[in-house]
């Protein structure tokens, strides 16, 4: 693509400017975002419905709500709580033509703010071809860990991977999907969105 | 290697080459009041000429050393703290684009204080990260308006800079977090003004020195307007280019005009009378 850039001088047509000057604008994720997802997708009641499960119902469990997480997520972060930093992600996303990482990563971003908010974890690398985000310490574990069903291989991943599937989905964008690292292992689990 | 290299590199052969310094989290929780625009740390507040005030410049001119250089010190940590920069070639700015994202050419803000220029012919500063996404948050750094490029784009506009004698340097806003590529001349840009002139080091040596092959330079002379930080000149006696190694930045501007490859950018680690010179 040629950019018609002349020295110092302003691109035709790629210019944004202030659309609403002196407005305030709201960028973060909104408390009613927060409020919404967590109220319809608790973390305690899904891991106390584990208990007496067998591994194969759990991991059922674990997909099904990080489906339901993502679909409220999407929902409510495209309609009633839609945020300037969205709008303008989505703005850009359709002058360039790219929509990875940023469009994927605003989804799981709010995905995990809004239904576990006190959890740490953060972006290590959002280039054009991977995401990689990592969990210090995540609130389905520890639930899991107090109600004595941390066992093997962790069924937690199915409910992060699935939500990030289905946010991948929405997006439509030919994304690969890695769990590289795990919190009882290595002290952060790390998942990797790689863009075909 | 230089001191971000080894604390920041985790690996990678530069740590402007390693993507865990340009990515951050999108969002945080939202706070009970209201955001307002511009309420926010301006980014441009943290450039190179606020780093010294007129004190600094007071106790310069008394030749008070002691002041001079508590001040310095005091000014230079603070800057490496959050915001310095650091000099990279045009092929590390290739590589650079590809591994950061959004990309948006802005006003450049020490062009805008130090020439008055008016935003329209302005454009040549490059802001990135998903900061950008928020640049509304400080209308008057963005007043100009804010474009969106490709990274293929971004090379493109990179390129006009280069070939219009700009040196490029990557900038932190809370470092390690690389937020800017600042493209910049003498005496436009506060970072090089504030090394240069003042001896305060905002903007740091890149990886490479110049080096002339005496055997090849014809004399054209063509490079000798090149040089940003005074070091290189043209010898009238033989007719040949001579660059200063300790006073490289090794931005390879003169290399890039060079029509017999007479220059070449030689790894500082290489040469090691200039190895620790930053
Ligand atoms: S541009 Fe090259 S050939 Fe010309 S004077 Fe400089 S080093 Fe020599
Ligand atoms: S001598 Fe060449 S490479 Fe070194 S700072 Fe000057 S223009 Fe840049």
């Amino acid at each position: 693509m040629k950019s018609r850039y002349r020295y110092g001088k302003p691109i035709p047509d790629r210019l944004h400017t202030l659309e609403d000057p002196g407005q305030p604008l709201a960028f973060d994720a909104d408390r009613g975002l927060i409020t919404e997802v967590s109220e319809r997708c608790d973390v305690k009641s899904l891991v106390a419905g584990l208990k007496g499960k067998g591994p194969e119902e759990s991991e059922a469990d674990m997909r099904a709500f990080g489906q339901r997480l993502m679909a409220a997520t999407i929902e409510l972060a495209d309609g009633k709580y839609i945020d300037r930093a969205g709008e303008v992600i989505e703005k850009v996303a359709q002058q360039t033509g790219i929509f990875f990482p940023h469009s994927l990563q605003r989804y799981v971003e709010l995905s995990i703010i809004g239904s576990r908010p006190l959890d740490r974890w953060n972006i290590t690398k959002a280039t054009t071809k991977e995401l990689v985000l990592e969990v210090f310490s995540c609130s389905v574990l520890r639930e899991m860990r107090e109600a004595g069903l941390e066992a093997g291989e962790l069924p937690c991943h199915v409910l992060c991977l699935s939500s990030f599937e289905a946010a991948a989905q929405k997006i439509g964008d030919g994304v690969e999907m890695e769990v590289l690292k795990s919190l009882p292992q290595d002290g952060v689990c790390q998942f990797s969105f790689q863009h075909a | 290697m230089c001191v971000w290299c080894e604390r920041y590199s985790q690996g990678h052969e530069r740590w402007y080459l390693n993507p865990a310094n340009y990515a951050r989290r999108l969002y945080k929780v939202r706070k009970e009041e209201v955001e307002s625009a511009g309420a926010e740390a301006n980014p441009q507040a943290a450039g190179g000429m606020a780093t010294v005030g007129r004190d600094y410049i007071e106790a310069m001119q008394a030749n008070d050393h002691e002041t001079v250089e508590r001040l310095r010190t005091a000014a230079e940590q603070r800057s490496w703290a959050v915001h310095f920069g650091q000099v990279v070639t045009i092929e590390e700015i290739h590589q650079i684009l590809e591994i950061i994202y959004p990309i948006s050419l802005i006003t450049c803000a020490c062009r805008r204080s130090m020439r008055g220029l008016p935003d329209e012919e302005n454009f040549t500063c490059v802001g990135m990260g998903p900061g950008m996404y928020k640049w509304e948050r400080w209308p008057e750094t963005y007043r100009g308006g804010v474009h969106f490029l490709t990274p293929d784009e971004g090379k493109e506009v990179i390129d006009v800079l280069n070939r219009r004698g700009l040196v490029h340097c990557m900038y932190t806003f809370g470092t390690p977090y690389l937020g800017g590529i600042c493209n910049c001349d003498y005496p436009d840009c506060a970072g090089i003004r504030t090394a240069q002139d003042l001896g305060v080091k905002t903007l740091w040596k890149g990886h490479y020195v110049a080096d002339v092959d005496s055997d090849r330079c014809n004399g054209c002379a063509l490079c000798a307007r090149r040089c940003q930080f005074d070091a290189l000149s043209f010898s009238p006696s033989t007719q040949m280019a001579y660059i200063d190694p300790l006073k490289c930045f090794g931005c390879g501007l003169c290399r890039n005009v060079c029509k017999p490859n007479a220059i070449a950018m030689v790894e500082r680690a290489s040469l090691p009378a200039v190895a620790e010179v930053w």
